[in-house]
């Protein structure tokens, strides 16, 4: 040690391999904070990574989107249903290539190919039992009005459905008009007073049979249209001849006619009524000139309701005797197997009783629907002449809540809706949605929700309540409990029940209310949907390329999407 | 000197001593931040966090639950009523999506003491516009920005505020129920 303190020659060499190991830390040390910042996330490709995952998420995405807006354009044109895909995914290249050009970067979108799988099946029961379809009406075609282009009166207004219902029958002996069946549209409106901005559709019409007095008219109320291209041979002039028998005005379209909200009904419902003879349903049906069949106990019981559509009952108290209770075991399966039940009066409440009595519910919620029957107690509760029906208001089907009224007219029990969006159960042909007091009767009991929330069906919809005649609300302690509660007073209520469909309109005779006996009516386009097999086209197996380019990364990938 | 080896070992350890003392200088720099705020390459791991929290915030928020249920941040567009707040303040109206949305960045961002402003950037027919939703002021120099892009349909602009259909326009030329595609723009950075 001491002869290298002294040998400088010594320590020189020592010194360079200090010097040399420094070089090497320093060396490697640098080397490894330019590799370890070369692989951060935010240098180099990462970026450019991110960006192409998220073009690519988004454009399946789209994809999809498309191929689902064009099957639900509900054409049975593939070509239509081919080009709503391609303008939609024309418009999103378009946009999305903007985007990305603000970053640098160029995106492209190409739909290579893709194929149009059509298929039939019976129409899938909705929550309200019917299809909304868009439909554009070419010139020439029917319009039957359902206002006061037709009339106010109740009689011929209730002509009309036998009328419709003789010209989507094509088979049967009674309702023949040239073994044709001819699909009638009525266009959807929200019959509640003028602030609803849809309410009346305006249309450029002259009479049909004279060809004169043409001019643009409003109709509300929910019109019946017949598309021209269906009445091919004599059909046209069966049907005025028809109209001009029964003294329906019939207008004619002169120029073609668009709408959103129209639903099509292409098969007749079969009625029954129940008990099979029973002088207030028999008067709308025959008002109507409508078809029916009476069923009895015995029929119901041995199955014969799965020959029908619709199954109406009056006042009849269907909670006794107790040799009903088959009957009800019977109505119950039919419903939930997509059967439409309309009940009104005294047949409302002791459905839900008997219901939940015998045939055991499927739902937790008490009988079909869940009501409290609605009494007049001794000098305190009066419904008499208070039973003004007003039509619940309703929000806009595009709406994402629009199950539900925001806004309802009174504090409602349960959990109801308290309204339904352009349901056909709510036309009515007055522009206010109110139907006026019973004229030749003075008391109606109407029935009110059970305030218990687990005994409602939570998916009934509220479309009428009871008011008095400046449409007040009647907001009372009214039902069979009298527990104390102020209720809201219903008038007209459904719900889907498994498959099917189950209304209850309070009142004792619907033809003693101005515009009351159409709520019966409306239930054709309920169980005509039903039964009506519907063609969907979809977009399936879609080929999409995807290109992007910033400067620093080229990608393009092909895929097929399975919508 | 060249024969000098005293000369040339004064001159070695000069070198060494230089070179250990910027070895020194290199460790230090890159072991911490001068200070909190300082824009340098040594902040890419906080600046790397704070990107990975605002897109993992966006991504979660996105989450769509249903095919007819819009993710909450769409939600939030789709409520927004095209005015400019305070990111610590509550959005008006109260209880909307978009004030349900402003408060999730605020529980996740704001109570770890992370700045944000959230803006809106969209196609116009003459080009594209930027509008803030939450504004915290001008960022620092280190601050990250994380994206998100929404395509907006026509069945979800119908309940929309009249001032958001005026600023966000339907960029569809086709009749379809396309819309627009608005890009979700957050910048964070450390307060």
């Amino acid at each position: 040690m001491a002869d290298v303190i002294r040998d400088e020659k010594g320590q020189l060499m020592l010194l360079t391999v200090f010097m040399i190991i420094i070089e090497v830390v320093s060396f490697t040390t640098i080397l490894n904070s330019m590799i370890f910042s070369a692989n951060l996330q935010s240098t180099g490709l990462e970026e450019s990574k991110q960006e192409i995952r998220d073009f690519r998420l988004i454009t399946e995405a789209e994809v999809i989107k498309a191929a689902k807006y064009a099957t639900l354009l509900n054409s049975t044109n593939q070509t239509q249903v081919s080009e709503y895909f391609y303008k939609y995914m024309q418009s999103y290249n378009d946009t999305i290539k903007k985007i990305y050009s603000a970053r640098g970067a160029s995106v492209e979108v190409i739909i290579n190919n893709m194929s149009l799988n059509e298929t039939t099946s019976n129409l899938t029961v909705n929550k309200y039992h019917v299809e909304w379809k868009n439909h554009t009406f070419p010139e020439g075609s029917l319009v039957i009005p359902m206002d006061e282009n037709q009339t106010t009166n109740q009689s011929r207004l209730m002509r009309v459905y036998g009328l419709i219902y003789k010209i989507v029958d094509g088979s049967g002996p009674s309702g023949k008009l040239n073994g044709t069946s001819i699909p009638v549209w009525t266009i959807l409106q929200n019959p509640v007073n003028s602030s609803v901005t849809n309410f009346s559709s305006t249309m450029n019409t002259r009479n049909a049979s004279t060809l004169l007095n043409s001019s643009y008219r409003n109709y509300s109320g929910g019109p019946f249209l017949i598309d021209v291209s269906k009445l091919v041979g004599g059909n046209r002039d069966l049907i005025l001849n028809e109209s001009n028998n029964k003294s329906i005005i019939v207008h004619e379209l002169i120029e073609p006619f668009y709408y959103e909200q129209g639903i099509e009904m292409v098969v007749q419902p079969k009625i029954a009524i129940f008990p099979e003879s029973d002088s207030v349903m028999e008067k709308y049906y025959a008002d109507g000139e409508v078809p029916y069949t009476g069923l009895s106990d015995n029929q119901i019981q041995n199955g014969n309701l799965t020959n029908y559509d619709i199954l109406t009952i009056p006042h009849e108290d269907m909670d006794t005797p107790s040799s009903r209770k088959n009957t009800i075991i019977a109505i119950e399966a039919w419903v939930a197997n997509g059967g439409v039940l309309h009940v009104q009066c005294a047949g409302t409440h002791t459905m839900d009783n008997a219901v939940e009595k015998w045939a055991g519910s499927r739902k937790p919620w008490y009988g079909f629907i869940g009501i409290n029957r609605s009494v007049n107690a001794s000098n305190k509760i009066h419904l008499k002449n208070m039973t003004y029906i007003k039509l619940i208001d309703n929000v806009t089907r595009f709406n994402t809540s629009y199950s539900f009224n925001m806004s309802p007219p009174v504090s409602l029990a349960g959990l109801a809706d308290p309204g339904t969006p352009y349901n056909p159960l709510t036309q009515s042909h007055n522009k206010s949605g109110m139907l006026g007091n019973m004229t030749r009767q003075s008391t109606t009991p109407a029935f009110s929700l059970r305030r218990n929330e687990s005994q409602v069906n939570p998916a009934a919809n509220i479309l009428g309540i009871a008011t008095n005649a400046t449409g007040t609300p009647v907001y009372i302690d009214a039902d069979i409990t009298l527990d104390t509660f102020k209720d809201a007073q219903l008038m007209y209520i459904e719900a889907p029940y498994e498959n099917g469909l189950v209304s209850y309109l309070a009142g004792h005779d619907q033809t003693m209310r101005e515009g009351g006996e159409r709520l019966i009516f409306d239930n054709f386009f309920a169980a005509s949907m039903r039964r009506s097999l519907v063609t969907t086209i979809a977009a399936k197996n879609i080929n999409v390329t995807i290109k992007y380019y910033d400067g620093k990364v080229r990608y393009t990938d092909t895929f097929i999407i399975n919508s | 000197m060249i024969r000098n080896d005293r000369a040339q070992l004064y001159t070695m350890e000069a070198i060494a001593s230089a070179m250990l003392l910027i070895v020194v200088v290199i460790f230090v720099l890159k072991a911490a931040p001068l200070t909190p705020n300082t824009a340098s390459a040594s902040h890419m791991h906080v600046e790397k966090e704070l990107e990975m929290r605002g897109q993992d915030l966006l991504t979660v928020l996105d989450y769509t639950p249903s095919d007819t249920e819009p993710s909450q941040l769409k939600q939030a567009i789709l409520g927004w009523t095209g005015g400019q707040f305070d990111g610590q303040a509550a959005v008006r109206p109260l209880g909307g999506p978009t004030n349900v949305t402003a408060n999730r960045f605020k529980e996740v961002l704001g109570a770890a003491g992370i700045a944000y402003n959230v803006e809106v950037y969209y196609s116009t027919l003459s080009g594209a516009e930027s509008r803030a939703i939450l504004w915290n002021g001008r960022p620092s120099d280190n601050a990250v920005i994380v994206s998100r892009k929404i395509v907006l349909h026509d069945e979800e602009m119908e309940g929309a505020a009249q001032s958001l259909i005026d600023s966000i326009p339907n960029m569809d030329s086709n009749s379809t129920k396309f819309y627009n595609i608005v890009v979700v723009r957050m910048t964070l950075w450390r307060m």
